[in-house]
């Protein structure tokens, strides 16, 4: 099944301490790595102030994931999410495809730059001569 | 003409908007300054262009609160391209990312 990139960000509730969120990240591991999933990156980013209240909680801890799966584990991966107490809220964005798109844009313009001025310059010597 | 004018211009533009009847920079600063002092009919408003477009956002990370900031007025409503100048596209990745950073609480849905 081909792999696909997963970034997963969660919120843990605002009364779990570090080390329950550290835990909790465990456990979101487990789901990923048990559906055949790797998890290449686990960024924290701490408690933050949330821009509105989710059920009592005004301020949560971000979780940020960046992991390999097929899109049917991701399904199974977001169900069991879903069902794990402490995790307000989360998202699953698959971004190997956008990624690989900027990629993609980032080196046509690379080459793009380099070429673009001479064309210019030649288009306005052929418009200079036209219009004499 | 067109087509003479645009790579200078419009850079990198690739959306193709309006018609392609625009004069040079400088003298399209001209122009405003004149429809503006001429009062009557000729108004002339410059052409918004797309920000991400320019400054050439590859990908609308709805975690990058700080960009997506820039799209929302106070009452945080994610306004119409017309306001901004973005172009399709990126209008999209825009309103996307908002949508998503609003479901994860980084941007709020509305102020009072």
């Amino acid at each position: 099944m081909s792999q696909r990139q997963y970034e997963i960000l969660f919120i843990a509730e605002q009364n779990l301490g570090e080390p329950e969120v550290d835990t909790l990240t465990a456990t979101v591991k487990g789901f990923i790595e048990k559906e055949n999933g790797t998890v290449e990156k686990v960024e924290k980013w701490g408690k933050k102030r949330l821009a509105y209240t989710i059920g009592k909680n005004r301020e949560g801890s971000y979780v940020l994931m960046v992991a390999n799966a097929p899109g049917s584990a991701m399904a199974e991966v977001e169900r069991r999410m879903r069902v794990t107490d402490g995790i307000l809220r989360f998202l699953a964005v698959r971004i190997d495809a956008e990624m690989k798109k900027a990629d993609r844009k980032k080196t046509i313009r690379g080459k793009k730059e380099s070429t673009r001025r001479a064309s210019v310059r030649e288009k306005d010597r052929a418009f200079e001569g036209g219009a004499q | 003409m067109s087509d003479l004018e645009t790579p200078e211009f419009r850079g990198r533009s690739g959306e193709g908007r309006g018609p392609g009847g625009e004069g040079r920079g400088g003298e399209r600063g001209d122009r405003k300054d004149k429809g503006a002092g001429g009062g009557k009919g000729g108004f002339f408003r410059r052409r918004k262009t797309c920000k991400l477009c320019s400054e050439k956002v590859d990908y609308v990370d709805y975690k990058n609160t700080k960009l997506l900031l820039a799209f929302i007025p106070e009452r945080a409503k994610i306004l119409p391209r017309r306001m901004f100048g973005t172009c399709a596209p990126c209008q999209r990745k825009v309103r996307t990312a908002i949508l998503r950073a609003r479901q994860m609480a980084l941007i709020p849905y509305s102020t009072e």
